[in-house]
C-alpha cells in the first residue's frame, strides 16, 4: 500500500479536524487520497478518527505531530476560565493537554508548567530519543489501537489495510522562524536522524516523513533554503510535508512564490517528494504534470485551510462564501452575486453553469432556475451582543453552508483533475483570462493573484 | 450639529441623529438592517416604496463605498453620509463610477443635505430584494 501512493502524481489530500465532516469526507472519498489529521484532533477524539479512517472511508491517513506547538508562547494554546476564587485564569485546551500527555516526557513537563520548549531543553541526546519514541508511538499506536477495540480491523486485515496504522509516521519538528531558525533547524536535523532509527527499528513495514515548517520570510533567502534543502536531503526520509506559515497563495508576492518554487526544485533535485500542507490552487498546478511535479501533493481543509498561520487566530463571523472556479478562491456572497449579476451570468440557469459553474452541486441547487443561486447566499438573522450592545446578523443556514461546501468539494476534484491532465501553457494561459475577464469588478486586488501565479508558472 | 461635534458623539450617534433627520423629512427609516452577510446602517423607504441604502461614516468614506456597493443588487439606491457639506474631488469620482449618492451635512444650517435623485437605476436582484424586505418585514415594515 505504502508504494502505491508514494509512486502517484498529484496527491490530493484532505484534513479532517471537526467531527462533522466525517459526512463529507466519506461521500467524497473518490475524490482524494490521503486524509491528514492535527495530533490534537486525535489526543481528542481518537474514536472519531478511528471509526472515519477504519470504517466510512477506508483511507490513508497521516498525524501531523504538531510539535511545534510546544515551542509557542502557550498562551496560545491555553483557553480562558476563572479559578476559584473567581479570577481570570489559562489553562491549557482540552485537545492540547491530551496531546502533550500523549506524548509525555519534557514536552508535557513543560507544557504543564506552561512554559514553552527552548533548545536547551533538547541538548541531551536523551531527551531527542525520548521525544522521538513517544511522539511515533501516539502516532502509531492511538488510532490502531480504538480501531482495533471497535472490531473493524478484521475487515481491514481483509482489505490490506494495515488497520488503522497511518500510512506514514511523521519525525517530531519545531518551526523555523526568520532570525532563529540555526538552531531549532540543528533540532530538527537530530529529530529526522533518531525517528529514522527508531522507525526502522520498531516500526519497519513504515515509511518516514519530515515536517518542515517555516517563515515566508526564509523563501527568500537563498542561504536558508540551501541550509534548509541540505538537512532534508540527508535525512533519508520518504516524504516532506512542507507548511509556509501563513502563507496565502492569493496574497503573495512574487518574491514568495518564486522562492517556494525554488526551495522545491531544491528538494526535488534532492528526490524528495513534497506534500503541501496548506495549499490551493497554485500548489495544485505545482503538482501536476505541467509542472513536472514540483510538488507530489496538497492538502486542504473543508472549504478553508489553504493557508494557516503557526500562530492561531480567532474564527470570526460565519460568513457564506462561493467558490468562483475562474478565480480559483472564495468570494463573500454578495460581492459573488453583485459581480455575477453584473456580467448577466444570473440571467439564466444555463448561462451560469456555462460561465461561472456547472458542478453537480450547481446543478442540483439551481435546478434550471437561476434565481435559486441565492441558495449559497441564505441566512437567518442571529442576535448577538458586540462592544456592549445587541447586534443581528445573518449566519449561513445549514444548507447554506452544505451547498458551498459541497461545490468547494467538487471544484477541487475538477481542479486537481485538471492539474493531472492539461499543459501548464493552457493553465497560464486560463489563469490570465480569467484575470482580464473578472478584473473590473473585483478591481485589480481581486485578481492579481491570478497574474501572479501565471508569472511565476510562466518562469518554470 | 456640526462636523466637529459629529466626530465627538462617535459614530452610532451620528447615525442616530441621520436617521431622526431622515424620518422627520418623511422617509420611513430601520436601522441595522441584516442583508446577506452584512447589515445596513439605514434602510429609508420614501412613500413610494423606493429603498435607499445608507451607510454611515465620521471618516472612512473609502470602506463606506466598499460596504454600500453590495447593498446594489438589493436596493433602488445606495448611498454614504458623512458629516461634511460635499465629497471630496476623489471620492466624488468612485461614488460616480459606482453609482452611489453622496448624503452631506449644510455647513451653515446642520441639516441633512439629501441628493435630489439617490436611485441608482441599475439592476437589483429578486432575491436580494426578498431578502432585504424580509428583514424589514421583521421590523414592522410592510409594502
Amino acid at each position: 500500500m505504502n508504494d502505491a501512493l508514494l509512486g502517484q502524481d498529484a496527491i490530493h489530500a484532505v484534513r479532517f479536524s471537526v467531527a462533522s465532516e466525517s459526512k463529507y469526507l466519506a461521500e467524497y472519498r473518490d475524490d482524494y487520497q490521503l486524509i491528514v489529521v492535527n495530533a490534537n484532533i486525535v489526543a481528542h477524539m481518537p474514536g472519531a478518527v478511528a471509526k472515519l479512517v477504519g470504517e466510512r472511508t477506508i483511507k490513508p491517513y497521516i498525524v501531523d505531530p504538531q510539535t511545534y506547538a510546544f515551542q509557542q508562547d502557550p498562551f496560545y494554546v491555553c483557553r480562558e476560565t476563572v479559578d476559584e476564587l473567581g479570577r481570570p485564569a489559562f489553562v491549557l485546551k482540552k485537545s492540547v493537554q491530551k496531546m502533550a500527555t500523549g506524548y509525555g516526557g519534557v514536552l508535557l513537563d513543560r507544557m504543564a508548567a506552561l512554559q514553552a520548549v527552548t533548545p536547551e531543553d533538547l541538548s541531551d541526546p536523551g531527551a531527542v530519543v525520548e521525544v522521538c519514541a513517544n511522539v511515533l508511538r501516539f502516532q502509531a499506536e492511538t488510532v490502531e489501537t480504538r480501531v482495533r477495540s471497535e472490531g473493524v480491523s478484521e475487515y481491514l486485515d481483509f482489505v490490506n489495510v494495515n488497520a488503522g496504522r497511518p500510512y506514514a509516521l511523521v519525525a517530531p519538528y519545531f518551526y523555523l522562524e526568520a532570525g532563529a531558525w540555526r538552531e531549532w533547524l540543528d533540532l530538527n536535523s537530530r529529530f529526522l536522524e533518531c525517528s529514522r532509527n527508531q522507525v526502522d527499528e520498531a516500526y519497519p513495514e513504515s515509511v518516514l516523513f519530515a515536517e518542515l515548517v517555516l517563515s515566508a520570510d526564509l523563501l527568500a533567502d537563498p542561504d536558508a533554503r540551501d541550509a534548509i534543502r541540505s538537512v532534508y536531503a540527508e535525512a533519508s526520509c520518504d516524504a516532506v510535508l512542507l507548511w509556509v506559515d501563513d502563507m496565502s497563495e492569493h496574497e503573495a508576492t512574487p518574491q514568495v512564490l518564486n522562492g517556494l518554487v525554488s526551495l522545491l526544485r531544491g528538494l526535488k533535485a534532492a528526490d524528495l517528494r513534497v506534500l503541501n500542507l496548506y495549499g490551493g490552487y497554485f500548489s495544485e498546478v505545482l503538482a501536476g504534470s505541467g509542472a513536472s511535479n514540483l510538488l507530489w501533493g496538497v492538502c486542504h481543509g473543508m472549504e478553508y485551510g489553504e493557508d494557516r498561520g503557526v500562530v492561531p487566530v480567532g474564527g470570526g463571523i460565519p460568513m457564506a462564501k462561493y467558490y468562483l472556479p475562474a478565480l480559483h478562491r472564495r468570494v463573500r456572497y454578495p460581492e459573488a452575486a453583485r459581480v455575477l449579476l453584473a456580467k448577466g451570468y444570473l440571467d439564466s440557469a444555463s448561462m451560469f453553469h456555462a460561465e461561472v459553474c456547472g458542478c453537480g452541486t450547481c446543478r442540483q441547487v439551481l435546478n434550471g432556475v437561476a434565481e435559486n443561486f441565492g441558495k449559497f447566499g441564505e441566512g437567518e438573522p442571529v442576535r448577538f451582543r458586540r462592544r456592549g450592545s445587541i447586534v443581528e446578523l445573518n449566519y449561513p443556514t445549514s444548507e447554506t453552508k452544505d451547498i458551498c461546501l459541497r461545490h468547494y468539494l467538487n471544484r477541487k476534484r475538477i481542479e486537481f483533475e485538471t492539474v493531472r491532465n492539461a499543459g501548464l501553457d493552457q493553465i497560464v494561459s486560463e489563469l490570465r483570462a480569467a484575470s482580464s475577464m473578472y478584473g473590473s469588478d473585483f478591481g485589480s486586488r481581486g485578481v492579481v493573484h491570478l497574474r501572479t501565479w501565471a508569472d511565476a508558472l510562466d518562469a518554470l | 450639529m456640526g462636523q466637529v461635534a459629529a466626530a465627538t458623539m462617535g459614530e452610532e450617534a451620528f447615525a442616530a441623529w441621520v436617521e431622526s433627520q431622515l424620518s422627520e423629512a418623511g422617509w420611513q427609516v430601520f436601522a441595522e438592517v441584516p442583508l446577506m452577510n452584512r447589515r445596513i446602517d439605514l434602510v429609508a423607504v420614501d412613500p413610494d416604496g423606493r429603498m435607499l441604502a445608507i451607510e454611515v461614516k465620521l471618516t472612512n468614506w473609502r470602506r463606506a463605498i466598499a460596504q454600500a456597493r453590495e447593498h446594489r443588487i438589493a436596493c433602488d439606491g445606495v448611498a454614504v453620509c458623512l458629516p461634511r457639506p460635499a465629497p471630496t474631488s476623489s471620492m466624488k469620482e468612485v461614488l460616480t463610477s459606482e453609482g452611489i449618492a453622496f448624503i452631506g451635512m449644510e455647513a451653515e444650517s446642520e441639516l441633512l443635505r439629501m441628493p435630489p435623485h439617490p436611485w441608482h437605476g441599475q439592476r437589483k436582484w429578486s432575491v436580494a430584494v426578498g431578502w432585504l424586505e424580509r428583514s424589514l418585514g421583521a421590523r414592522g415594515w410592510a409594502r
